[in-house]
């Protein structure tokens, strides 16, 4: 038998050289998800799902009661035929701002071409070290690793790896190891976009110190790494300054608001975004 | 403190740092509610516990995150062995002691991630977060003050519990409810 000190050290090894290989793994192939990774997944993001169902329903009915109450201290103060009227633009002007971000993303639909898919939000990392969030779609939509993810602003990222059967991560543009091809859409000169792990803040590199660049410049899309279409807004320079080598140093201030991503859109193939890259 | 209790604890911590916060705040937490769990779970019941639970909730991160898997597992498991460890040879027995534990556990629990990420796994861009340093402080200040405010909460209604029970005829709460 063991005594406490040596169990401890043998179980900590046991565990640790577990890790290690689960690591090794990962690090040397780039295999599709795990069969225990993809039950586990499946399982976590539909109680996610879930709990973001009942948040939205409780916001609902919430609102639903604020809006009664609302029309309650209306028909003390005033004439019932006014007080429907404003119950009516009340509840008009609710249904307004529910539906606006959904009218935005319906609308840019139809602007885009090649085919796509909405999806809803369901989390965020599960570590304070990554930037990625969860969506409700996963394989069973059509979904493949590395499909861009935008919004009517601009560029949020991509889909990582093999998705889920009902869910999928998405690497935020602003994550520490997202990249996306960029040109500043004045004088066309090319570069590439990275993530800080800041939420309003974007890098852009190998821009060279000889090159016209002004603050307030637009950002774009090049198309060049095959997942973003091209022309597609990634966010306006902020503050440039010549580096000490080459390149100059470029912040870059994203035009998608990276905390309040609520619905997004898929781009569903990788050959039209790069036929959409050869039109414009 | 039960097996069972312990996982609604790690299921918990893993729905509030992914789900419940981003419902009422829209934004990426700054603190590790994982490690919060883990670093009280091996206080109170020693190493192996610790190594078990800092495993399991390691890899139910890892899973949920951008990461590689194994990493974290990894990560909270030695975390889960170094604060049990501790808490075996000091006497820990003050609420600040515990929060400049968590502190400590939260800074190293970083730093070995970071370091398992930019040397291990040949991902030096990585570890250029070693250079923010108020980064990694601020990151271990949140999880001490959530941390603090967890352990607060249930003394509170430990106490609340205690003092229903002392009223007579009030057996609605069961003894074995309360934690070991």
């Amino acid at each position: 038998m063991l005594n406490t000190p040596k169990r401890t050290g043998s179980i900590f090894l046991a565990f640790s050289i577990g890790h290690i290989l689960l690591i090794s793994t990962q690090a040397t192939t780039n295999s599709e998800m795990s069969a225990l990774e993809n039950v586990v997944f499946n399982i976590f993001t539909d109680t996610q799902r879930g709990i973001t169902s009942v948040h939205d329903s409780v916001t609902t009915v919430w609102s639903k009661y604020g809006a009664l109450l609302d029309l309650r201290a209306q028909n003390e103060a005033l004439s019932a035929e006014n007080s429907t009227l404003k119950l009516q633009i009340q509840e008009q002007r609710a249904i307004v701002n529910q539906s606006y971000e959904l009218a935005k993303i319906l609308e840019f639909r139809k602007t885009i071409t090649f085919p796509n898919i909405s999806a809803r939000v369901i989390s965020s990392d599960s570590t304070p070290y990554f930037r990625t969030l969860t969506i409700s779609r996963g394989t069973r939509d059509g979904l493949l690793g590395d499909l861009a993810v935008i919004t009517p602003s601009g560029i949020v990222g991509r889909i990582m790896d093999k998705p889920g059967v009902r869910a999928a991560k998405v690497q935020l543009l602003i994550d520490r190891n997202a990249a996306a091809g960029a040109l500043i859409e004045r004088n066309r000169i090319s570069g590439i976009v990275m993530g800080l792990n800041d939420n309003r803040t974007l890098r852009m590199e190998y821009v060279s110190n000889l090159e016209d660049v002004r603050e307030g410049d637009r950002i774009i899309t090049s198309g060049i790494d095959g997942i973003y279409p091209k022309g597609f807004e990634i966010g306006v320079i902020s503050k440039h300054e010549i580096g000490e080598g080459l390149y100059q140093t470029i912040y870059v201030t994203p035009t998608v608001n990276f905390l309040k991503l609520e619905n997004v859109l898929v781009i569903m193939s990788s050959e039209s975004s790069i036929a959409l890259g050869t039109e414009n | 403190m039960k097996v069972s209790q312990i996982g609604l604890l790690l299921l918990l911590a893993l729905f509030v740092q992914t789900t419940f916060i981003r419902l009422i705040t829209n934004t990426f937490v700054p603190f590790d509610s994982m490690l919060i769990v883990i670093v009280f779970v091996a206080l109170f019941r020693g190493a192996v516990v610790g190594i078990v639970v800092g495993s399991i909730g390691g890899l139910l991160q890892d899973i949920l995150s951008g990461g590689i898997i194994g990493v974290n597992g990894l990560v909270k498991s030695t975390i889960g062995l170094l604060v049990g460890f501790t808490a075996a040879r000091f006497v820990i027995d003050t609420l600040w002691y515990r929060l400049v534990l968590l502190f400590t556990a939260s800074l190293m629990s970083t730093l070995f991630f970071l370091v398992v990420y930019g040397l291990l796994l040949n991902r030096i861009e990585s570890i250029d977060l070693l250079l923010s340093f108020d980064n990694l402080v601020y990151q271990a200040a949140a999880n001490m003050i959530l941390g603090g405010l967890a352990e607060l909460s249930f003394y509170l209604v430990q106490s609340l519990r205690k003092r229903i029970n002392k009223i007579p005829g009030s057996s609605f709460i069961r003894r074995e409810w309360i934690m070991d």
